[in-house]
């Protein structure tokens, strides 16, 4: 045999095989070719047979053509069993049950949510937010809230000091006296932050936490006005059938001074371990502005009265979500952060 | 406060469970924390022998004795494992009351009836122990007797009571015997006085000089002689107990049960130790020291009050007695002190020493001026019972200026007003008359205070009281009505949101540290001064921080270490640090981008790294998301790698930075891996942001899109081709992409191909290769002579 001759064939084994592989449906089909073509007794194998036939000087020529046409075959079959395998996925063995494509997200803090929440529902009461720095003066954190060097109300909250002067805020009401400072009633605003006070950390203290105050004055706001605050806000945040209960207690800047407590989220008031068989679950704080407080700003309390109230945002976190350590908000595993 | 229900129950008459008293304390202010029962609190528990022990034929863990109560022998089932036949043992019979008034019945265990209990150590209330059964002494036990506990108490109820720092007149038991009275509106009986004193006349004993009278507004004191020092009666040991005080001698306990009996302290002297009989109340003076006596030596400053004798000192005025002068075994007679001191200054000096006593406690909230002698008469009174004391005869009181009751007008309206209620006059007189305040007239109602309500003094003071006593249950809840119309939307808390909704969604969770943090990490740049914290509760939160940047790099390394490395996380929170020696805190925001982008399809491998440009992808879009022009050029900081490190500016005023994560910073956290970061300032975002995105009509003409590539020097910085690009293009060359970098065998090696792909509109008309050629000449130009570039064709 020629070297024409045997090039000549390698073309007409191409194009036979190529018209073949057109008609070729399945993988089945294809194997067959494969076999048919590049199998150990295939016709491309007795072509490399008849290499030996071919004149020496012209036989590495004719030997390239050779390889050039197997790796076509090969590459052509290849790429015809992928579409098979293709086509078959996509109309016969679509996989529904294939877990999607997600899409990046992120996740807002559990303090965050409940925060929004919170501002939501006493904007909705015609509440604005207010804001104010975390370093504070003494004046503002203590002194102007009624709270004088001396008193043993001081020792009611263990302080962070950082200098002559200026501590870490205890609380966020100093917030009420800068807005009271600036501002003429009608008010109603509540101010959401972080506060600091010297407690050793354990599963429901935190030396750094979030509290929401709550100030509203104006002429002729009673306890009246306060008690129906506090109950719209725990009936939105927990459901209508919550109850509230006010308790006297003491606050400097509040009088009368009150402790509230909403019926427990867990036993819904029947009694149980979290609520400690009471059927309450102790909120926090709250009363109508002591008139020394509006002394200090300048309002007359012969003509204004008003309420202010406070409450932990962490502690209504664990409420909502059902956390058991007020820890964990701030250590920030994201196999926590990713569950709100 | 620890409050005795057995010595309640000597001043008030009342029939209520104790969680009913409880609960009515807890609703008058008197919040009752905690209730405990001390004491035997059993009934019906007898000795037993057991005769026989078999095993249970239904539970390996039970047994079932046979135990003999002398006329009866009793089959009990019993799961202790040191049961065994021959021990003498308490049976709690059938009918029986166990601590926490668990009743014993008949009951039948896996199929074997039982009549009775054999008890541990805690059913009894002896201990917590509830392991074995308590194995009693053959010798002293007797079987079939009842069986009691050796010296045990009286059986008691305790309340643990929170007073709050205004009601110093409930720290004692008469004081919260007044608020139940006032409850329930029954007397109060307050126990008589009836003395008997000797001839010996007390003025010839002791001399009394006042010398601080605001100190020290009143003194008194009696002498009681020949006294016998022993132990104090079962009664007194009891009530004691039952607060929590360590019985010391009849005297001593006297003095306490006397301070818990009517919160006004008192102080016992050893009379023949005083000095020259005389009592000096003065200040101490500069550099003088005191030892108390728990033998502890404290230094006093000149604003100390001392009760001293005609020598020396003898007591730390109001807060604790001198090792000098304190009552021993062989003490005769007795120099008994009942005074009032300054609240103020007794709280000044027992913060300064750290020293925090009942009488301390009682003295700087406010102890009774008035309720000196009662206390005083009280204490002889019983000396003379208890410890055969001889009370001579009158009390020295120096009192030169009295301290009278003083009066407060509350208007009926006003009590309404406050309340948002409707309180009728008879109500509120009420409510004063059983707090022993006694009215007159209607309106105003005049209100006489009595010296024991210090917290008393303004109208609204009365307020509280009547609806702390009549009940917040009384006043309806009432809806707010109007609504203030004033500015209470707040532009930066909406700004602050968009941030946050920018993050979550781009695939970062929202983080909350403590500012508080170690020195080293508010030391993290050397040129930021932290604010420290005076009296941190660790060296771990001594300073406050003055970036957000390092907690981020702390919850990185806590969940590199629980194994999830590929993070994205934001926080937004305040930096603290001092400025010009001022307190400067301000809003900022950072995020950190570390690990894999691993949220792809997880069936595919090119999960790709995160690198400097997805930071900065994440600030550019940021930036347009929040519509404000944040420019971000080549700046060295400290925090980043000096080859991969922006600066970030607004209006040309630098508000934050952002990179690579400098190695040495994140070795400091141990993080295995690249963190890429930044951080910026808020305010100064959310005060650029004013004006809102005005539209921008839609183009009715097709844009048209050039491609450009350049080659270039290859240190030059692409930022600087594009804003060439922009300037020389004008209005009509609206976007500038970067599509493509080359280097390879097709360039020099020293030189990169840059490619742009750049688009063309116009809102007026259809642009034509006419209008844009020249266009592209022009920049062609600007980038070729700007940066000896070459257009590749």
């Amino acid at each position: 045999m020629s070297e024409n001759d045997l090039i000549q064939n390698v073309q007409q084994t191409q194009k036979e095989f190529e018209l073949a592989l057109d008609v070729a449906k399945d993988a089945e089909a294809i194997e067959a070719l494969r076999i048919q073509y590049l199998g150990r007794k295939g016709c491309v194998a007795d072509l490399f047979k008849s290499l030996s036939t071919i004149p020496s000087e012209n036989r590495k020529a004719a030997g390239q053509a050779l390889n050039q046409l197997k790796t076509n075959l090969q590459t052509a079959l290849d790429k015809k069993f992928d579409n098979v395998k293709n086509i078959n996925t996509s109309v016969n063995e679509f996989d529904v049950t294939m877990p999607g494509n997600w899409p990046d997200f992120g996740r807002l803090h559990p303090l965050t949510k409940v925060t929004r929440e919170i501002k939501q529902i006493f904007s909705n009461m015609g509440f604005g937010v207010a804001d104010g720095p975390e370093v504070e003066s003494e004046y503002y954190n203590f002194e102007a809230l009624n709270i004088p060097q001396g008193h043993p109300a001081r020792d009611m909250q263990d302080t962070l000091f950082i200098d002559e002067g200026f501590v870490l805020r205890t609380h966020t009401s100093p917030v009420q006296i800068r807005t009271m400072e600036s501002k003429q009633p009608p008010l109603r605003i509540i101010s959401p932050g972080r506060c600091y006070r010297r407690d050793t950390p354990d599963a429901s203290h935190s030396p750094m936490f979030h509290q929401v105050e709550g100030l509203c004055v104006d002429q002729g706001i009673t306890f009246a006005d306060l008690k129906g605050v506090i109950q719209n806000f725990a009936q939105q945040l927990f459901g209508s059938d919550v109850k509230i209960r006010f308790r006297p207690s003491f606050f400097p800047f509040v009088e009368p001074g009150a402790e509230y407590d909403f019926t427990c989220l867990i036993c819904r008031g029947q009694g149980c371990r979290v609520c400690k068989g009471t059927g309450w679950v102790e909120i926090s704080g709250a009363g109508m502005v002591n008139p020394k407080v509006f002394e200090h700003v300048g309002y007359d309390p012969e003509k204004y009265t008003g309420f202010a109230f406070g409450m932990g945002i962490e502690r209504i976190a664990m409420l909502l979500y059902g956390i058991n350590d007020i820890r964990l908000f701030f250590e920030n595993d994201i196999r926590f952060l990713q569950q709100f | 406060m620890k409050i005795s229900l057995n010595w309640l129950k000597q001043y008030i008459n009342i029939d209520v469970s104790t969680e009913d008293l409880a609960a009515k304390l807890t609703l008058v202010g008197l919040e009752v924390e905690d209730i405990t029962s001390v004491g035997a609190s059993f009934s019906g528990v007898f000795v037993g022998e057991i005769l026989s022990v078999d095993k249970h034929p239904n539970a390996d863990r039970l047994s079932v004795c046979q135990v003999s109560m002398s006329t009866e022998t009793l089959n009990i089932v019993c799961g202790a494992p040191n049961v065994s036949a021959g021990q003498i043992v308490a049976v709690a019979k059938v009918g029986a009351v166990l601590e926490g008034g668990f009743k014993i019945t008949p009951a039948k265990l896996r199929g074997v009836k039982s009549f009775g209990m054999l008890c541990s150590e805690r059913e009894l209330g002896i201990s917590d122990s509830h392991d074995s059964i308590m194995a009693l002494d053959p010798d002293k036990f007797v079987v079939g007797n009842e069986f009691s506990l050796e010296n045990s108490l009286e059986p008691d109820i305790v309340f643990e009571i929170a007073i709050t720092p205004n009601r110093p007149d409930c720290l004692s038991h008469l004081g919260v015997a007044r608020e139940v009275a006032a409850i329930f509106n029954t007397p109060l009986n307050i126990p008589d006085i009836n003395i008997k004193e000797s001839t010996k006349a007390v003025e010839s004993l002791i001399n009394i000089n006042i010398q601080d009278v605001q100190g020290c507004p009143r003194y008194s004191a009696r002498v009681i002689k020949n006294v016998k020092i022993s132990e104090s009666p079962q009664w007194l040991k009891e009530r004691l107990e039952a607060v929590n005080l360590r019985s010391i001698n009849n005297v001593v306990d006297i003095t306490n049960f006397v301070l818990m009996e009517t919160g006004h302290p008192l102080h016992a002297f050893d009379y023949n130790t005083v000095e020259d009989h005389k009592i000096i109340i003065r200040n101490a003076k500069q550099d003088e020291s005191f030892t108390t006596l728990d033998s502890q030596k404290h230094k006093l400053d000149p604003g100390d009050l001392l009760i001293c004798d005609g020598l020396r000192a003898i007591a730390l005025a109001g807060i604790m007695g001198g090792q000098n002068s304190e009552i021993s075994d062989s003490t005769v007679n007795i120099l008994l002190e009942s005074a009032y001191f300054d609240p103020k200054k007794i709280r000044r000096t027992a913060k300064r020493l750290g020293l925090s006593t009942d009488a301390s406690q009682r003295f700087e909230r406010g102890a009774d001026p008035n309720g000196v002698i009662y206390a005083l008469d009280r204490a002889a009174q019983l000396m003379a019972e208890y410890a055969d004391g001889e009370i001579s005869q009158g009390i020295i009181d120096c009192y030169p200026k009295k301290i009278n009751e003083h009066s407060v007008n509350v208007r009926p309206a006003r009590v309404n007003h406050v309340l948002g209620s409707n309180f009728s006059v008879d109500i509120m007189t009420d409510v004063f008359n059983r707090l022993y305040l006694t009215t007159t007239g209607k309106d105003p109602i005049t209100v006489t205070i009595p010296t024991f309500r210090p917290d008393l003094t303004h109208e609204i003071d009365l307020i509280e009281e009547v609806v702390r006593l009549h009940g917040f249950d009384k006043i309806t809840p009432k809806a707010l009505t109007t609504i203030p119309l004033s500015d209470n939307r707040n532009t930066q808390v909406d700004f602050i949101d968009r941030i946050r909704d920018f993050f979550i969604g781009s695939g970062f969770n929202e983080c909350v540290h403590s500012s508080m943090v170690p020195e080293w990490q508010a030391g993290i740049e050397k040129d930021r001064m932290a604010i420290s914290i005076k009296n941190p509760l660790s060296p771990e939160t001594a300073c406050l921080r003055t970036r957000i940047l390092p907690s981020l790099l702390s919850a990185v390394v806590w969940n590199q270490n629980r194994s999830e490395s590929n993070l994205k996380l934001f926080e937004i929170g305040k930096q603290f640090c001092i400025e010009n020696g001022k307190y400067y805190e301000a809003l900022a925001v950072s995020a950190v981008i570390t690990g894999i982008d691993n949220r792809g399809s997880y069936w595919s491998d090119d999960n790709k790294k995160w690198d400097f440009n997805s930071i900065k992808g994440v600030m550019a879009s940021l930036s347009d998301s929040l519509h404000i022009k944040l420019d971000m050029d080549v700046m060295k900081h400290s925090l980043y790698n000096n080859e991969q490190s922006v600066g970030i500016s607004l209006n040309n005023q630098s508000i934050g930075h952002l990179g690579r994560v400098h190695t040495k910073i994140s070795e400091k956290w141990n993080i295995n891996n690249d963190v890429f970061a930044f951080e910026i300032l808020i305010s100064p975002m959310s005060n650029a942001t004013n004006a809102r995105t005005q539209f921008i009509p839609l183009p009715k003409y097709p844009a048209v899109k050039r491609d450009l590539a350049f080659v270039v020097d290859s240190h030059l910085h692409i930022g600087e081709i594009i804003n060439v690009i922009n300037e020389s293009g004008g209005e009509t060359c609206t976007n500038v992409d970067l599509f493509d970098i080359y280097h390879g065998d097709q360039i020099p090696s020293n030189k990169k191909s840059a490619a742009f792909a750049l688009t063309f509109m116009s809102l007026e008309r259809t642009l034509t290769d006419k209008e844009i050629d020249p266009l592209i000449t022009k920049i062609v130009n600007a980038v070729e002579k700007h940066f000896q570039a070459v257009l590749r064709s």
